[in-house]
């Protein structure tokens, strides 16, 4: 199965996505905040920016202008949503993930004595 | 303010990145920021900021959005616009040369024509006083003969001057024929001598180069040169204080050198005199109208106001005069039915508004001006029309474009737009063409006005710009109708695939055709006309024989001299007779005085003519024919007191046998009219012939024998003309060395009377060629056209069994319908316009019915040769090919 490539950052940025929406709260300050307390790496805007960008590109998430509001000067916030790609393919990779540390906990292949 | 960010970050992103980005870009940063203010106070914020922004500088930010977002803007649809124009000239190549060419033609006549106009109208203007500077003309009837002149009364300028504080300065002009003007190494008979006030360069511009200008003619015997022509007798400009000879014994200094006198000036001399040494300037008579007076007003002076005063100048001085010279008043001559009346015409109207006696150099009229404009508009307009035609027929080929442009979203101005930008392209390039065309041009048309235009008063930065204006407007002029024509197609019609049809038979095409061969037909019988007044004039029974005569002028020469010359020429077989005289029948001088008839004195029976003096020779010499009576006889003194009139003035005084009849001057001799010589033209054909009698000595007169001794005039008797031109200007090396040779043929002096006729022919001539073939051109593009669409119903026709013949008149019918109309409308006009131009002429031809019947049989032959190439080839064309192409 072809699958796009998605990069450590671009899933991260893609999970906080996906976390964000559900408050209606997915655009970048917020995403970069979310980045800065979960993981306490130093993002800059501009990296949010352009990882959201590409997962667009990649149709992994889509966006539309929200309200404007007052802190922001008057201008509408890009609010984005993950696309039904975009949750498969954070589906994909966590399945690999799982699969892989359920053989590194259980080295003696164990699935072969169970059975 | 804590909370704002600063600024310049934000102009930078501004600038730099898509709009579509800005916002959320710069709503994130400005909420980054108030969040930060708040976390770690405000000078770290300002530091993030930065940071953030110039995260956001990232050279492929600003590259991928060029690309990703293309903003249309309207020149994006202009560039396509001429990009689709120019691809259409391309593919037809032939009719875009047929479009572009006979436009230039049009926008070359129009240039020229434009830069004779500005030409004459730009006449005397170089004076920094041009429009305070009037002329005084002088409208003036004495003993009933009427004559307008350009020459005021010796006394006048300075009197109006003295009198009137509105006139500035005054100064006059005056020529005397011409000069013998010898330096060092050169003699050479000049014409361009004027005599001239000191107060000249008060009123005209003349730059002095060398001397005072204040002093320069105020000094005895004193000279003025141009640069020219101080380089011509010097060889240089340092020419101050140089001698020159005048008229052998008049030995003058050079004073001053001024600058070349424009060509655009009616004042030319390559010499100035001082007037007031003249003779007559000393004497100083109010009665003497012989130099043209200038006078410079005061600012703000209306002309009117000095015209109202001259009443005032006639009481005061001129009725002194009058009772002093002439034993009469001006009260009683006014009321024997004469006046005297005066006015200042402005300098700059003297050019093309003035036509009198006396004129310093031969003017223009405007009316020439006029005719020269018009015809150039015309020759325009046929070119205009062509392009209407040729873009509007082709009509079809553009229709299914039209209708898919309409469906893809274009609106009618759009379209309108697009086939304006269209004809636009064509009038430049057309303009470009148009300029090459006037580059080759100009000295053969230079050669036919008799002008020196240069080419580079067309490429400089105003006119350029006005050729672009002026090319612009014709460009929008000739595509607004084909742009309102293509963009009405409907675009169901023409996408269905239904072919275009030709609209009905009276449609705008043909009109303009019309019109187009209604303008060339009105040049041609113009053209005709001219040709036919000119050859009238030129085989006219003037009353003289003009062939074969050469006359040499013996100015300046003493009697003895002349009369020696003469003699010694007669001895050659090749002459046949020979006559002194200065008095000729073309131009040449001339002497008026009033004549009163026997035993009276009254001003009402006076006959105003001029009397010419001349040798018993005269008439034999110049081939005119006596009517009654006797010659002179050579050495006869009683004939010292006889006269021989002409015809007319036999009329004027009324005498049925003049013969042994005396006339006399005021207080003169008697003089006992010995004969009656037929009526002889010595004016241009315009003018009717007026009374002239011939003396043998003015003497008795008053006296001008200078004007006798000018010329000497010679029958020839043999056709080794260049001989007999050798052997007299031997004999006359022999008598006065250190004179020039001048000799003319008198057919020659004849012709150069008619030189502005014979201009006006070939300008006409050229003009209806030109407008011809652009008419031409348009009508072989229109019968091409028709051909082509035509093609497969020749097809059919020829399967059918139709002949060639038949095939080609079917063809050429429809043209030559338009072409038969035109000749219909113009020739009434072209009637009435020749009409008028005849009116002109005392003599002139009558115009004769066939001259219109070959007009038309000339048009509508070039129209049939035109349309006929492509009807003969569409017809010979197998109709195989032409109805397999489906």
């Amino acid at each position: 199965m072809k699958r796009s490539y998605l990069g450590e950052f671009e899933e991260i940025v893609l999970l906080t996505v996906a976390v964000l929406e559900l408050q209606g709260q997915a655009y970048g300050v917020a995403i970069t905040h979310e980045i800065i307390e979960q993981t306490g790496r130093s993002v800059r805007l501009n990296q949010i920016h352009a990882a959201l960008d590409r997962l667009e590109e990649k149709g992994m998430v889509k966006s539309e202008m929200g309200e404007p509001t007052a802190e922001r000067g008057g201008r509408r916030k890009r609010l984005f949503t993950v696309t039904a790609y975009g949750r498969r393919t954070l589906q994909e990779i966590q399945e690999v993930r799982v699969s892989f540390w359920s053989r590194l906990l259980n080295p003696l292949n164990l699935t072969i004595i169970g059975g | 303010m804590p909370n704002t960010p600063p600024q310049l970050p934000d102009r930078l992103l501004r600038f730099f990145l898509p709009d579509d980005q800005l916002e959320e870009v710069l709503g994130d940063l400005h909420e980054e920021y108030r969040w930060q203010v708040n976390r770690v106070g405000k000078r770290q914020a300002r530091w993030q900021y930065w940071l953030n922004t110039i995260g956001f500088l990232k050279p492929w930010v600003v590259r991928r959005t060029i690309n990703k977002y293309p903003t249309p803007t309207n020149t994006t649809m202009l560039r396509n616009y001429f990009k689709i124009a120019f691809r259409n000239l391309a593919q037809s190549k032939g009719y875009s040369a047929l479009t572009i060419f006979g436009l230039a033609l049009g926008l070359a006549v129009s240039l020229l024509s434009i830069l004779y106009v500005t030409d004459e109208l730009s006449y005397d203007r170089y004076n920094e006083k041009a429009d305070r500077i009037y002329r005084i003309n002088s409208d003036i009837s004495f003993s009933l003969k009427g004559i307008q002149t350009a020459r005021s009364p010796t006394p006048m300028g300075q009197t109006l001057k003295r009198d009137f504080p509105e006139v500035e300065e005054a100064t006059r002009l005056g020529k005397y024929g011409s000069h013998l003007v010898k330096s060092d190494h050169t003699i050479i008979r000049e014409n361009g001598v004027l005599y001239a006030d000191s107060t000249v360069f008060d009123v005209f511009t003349l730059p002095m180069l060398a001397g005072n200008p204040k002093k320069a003619l105020t000094e005895p015997q004193s000279v003025v040169l141009t640069e020219h022509t101080a380089k011509k007798y010097f060889g240089t400009t340092d020419a101050l204080n140089r001698v020159l000879v005048f008229d052998d014994n008049d030995i003058r200094r050079v004073t001053g050198i001024i600058e070349d006198i424009p060509a655009q000036s009616h004042v030319q001399a390559d010499f100035l005199l001082p007037l007031h040494e003249t003779n007559d300037a000393k004497v100083n008579k109010w009665g003497n109208h012989i130099f043209s007076t200038y006078v410079v007003l005061r600012p703000g002076t209306k002309p009117e106001l000095v015209n109202a005063k001259f009443e005032h100048i006639l009481q005061t001085y001129v009725d002194p005069a009058l009772r002093r010279y002439f034993n009469t008043s001006l009260a009683e001559t006014r009321k024997a039915g004469n006046y005297f009346n005066y006015s200042l015409l402005p300098l700059t109207d003297i050019h093309l508004h003035s036509d009198r006696d006396g004129e310093l150099s031969p003017n223009n009229s405007i009316e020439y001006v006029y005719l020269f404009l018009v015809i150039a508009l015309f020759i325009l307009l046929i070119a205009v029309f062509n392009f209407i035609n040729l873009t509007t027929a082709r009509s079809a080929k553009r229709a299914r474009e039209v209708g898919v442009r309409k469906v893809a979203g274009s609106t009618r101005a759009e379209l309108i737009l697009q086939f304006l930008s269209e004809s636009l392209l064509t009038t430049f390039f057309a303009l470009l063409v148009g300029i090459g065309l006037v580059y080759f041009l100009l000295p053969i048309f230079n050669r036919l006005s008799a002008k020196n235009l240069a080419f580079n008063q067309l490429i400089e930065t105003p006119s350029i710009f006005y050729l672009l204006v002026g090319a612009g407007s014709v460009g929008i002029l000739a595509g607004l109708y084909p742009a309102l024509y293509l963009s009405s197609f409907k675009p169901i019609t023409v996408l269905k695939g239904k072919l275009w049809v030709m609209p009905g038979r009276h449609n705008l095409r043909n009109y303009l055709v019309v019109f187009q061969f209604s303008l060339s037909v009105l040049l041609i019988i113009g053209t005709l006309l001219i040709n036919q007044q000119m050859q009238y004039i030129q085989n006219k029974k003037l009353g003289f024989n003009k062939e074969q005569v050469v006359v040499i002028n013996t100015a300046q020469s003493t009697e003895q001299e002349v009369i020696t010359f003469k003699q010694e020429v007669l001895r050659s077989p090749a002459i046949k007779t020979g006559t002194v005289s200065g008095f000729l029948p073309v131009a040449s001088n001339r002497w008026n005085d009033m004549w009163y008839p026997e035993n009276t004195t009254d001003q009402k029976q006076s006959v105003g003519m001029q009397e010419w003096q001349v040798d018993p020779d005269y008439i034999a010499t110049l081939g005119m024919q006596l009517l009654k009576g006797r010659n002179f006889i050579a050495g006869r003194l009683a004939d010292k007191q006889a006269v021989i009139i002409n015809e007319s003035a036999a009329k004027r005084f009324g005498y049925q046998n003049p013969v042994g009849k005396s006339i006399h001057l005021t207080g003169g001799e008697q003089l006992t009219i010995i004969g009656v010589v037929k009526d002889f033209h010595y004016e241009s054909l315009r003018n009717t012939i007026e009374p002239v009698g011939l003396v043998v000595d003015a003497g008795v007169l008053g006296g001008h024998s200078e004007l006798y001794l000018s010329d000497v005039s010679f029958r020839l008797n043999t056709a080794d003309v260049a001989s007999a031109l050798a052997t007299i200007e031997k004999t006359w090396k022999q008598i006065a060395p250190d004179r020039p040779f001048a000799y003319s043929f008198l057919s020659d002096d004849f012709d150069a009377m008619y030189r502005a006729e014979q201009r006006t022919e070939q300008l006409f001539m050229a003009f209806a060629a030109i407008a011809i073939l652009i008419a031409c051109l348009g009508l072989f593009g229109l019968s091409a056209f028709a051909a082509e669409q035509r093609q497969k119903e020749i097809g059919v026709r020829k399967v059918l069994g139709a002949s060639i013949p038949a095939i080609v008149a079917l063809l050429s019918k429809d043209f030559l319908k338009p072409v038969l109309i035109a000749i219909v409308i113009a020739s009434p006009i072209a009637w009435w316009a020749t009409h008028t131009w005849l009116q002109d002429f005392a003599y002139k031809v009558d115009i004769a019915w066939w001259v219109f019947a070959l007009a038309g049989i000339l048009s509508i032959g070039i129209a049939l040769l035109t349309v006929s190439f492509q009807s003969i080839k569409a017809a010979l064309m197998n109709p195989v090919k032409s109805l397999r192409s489906e």
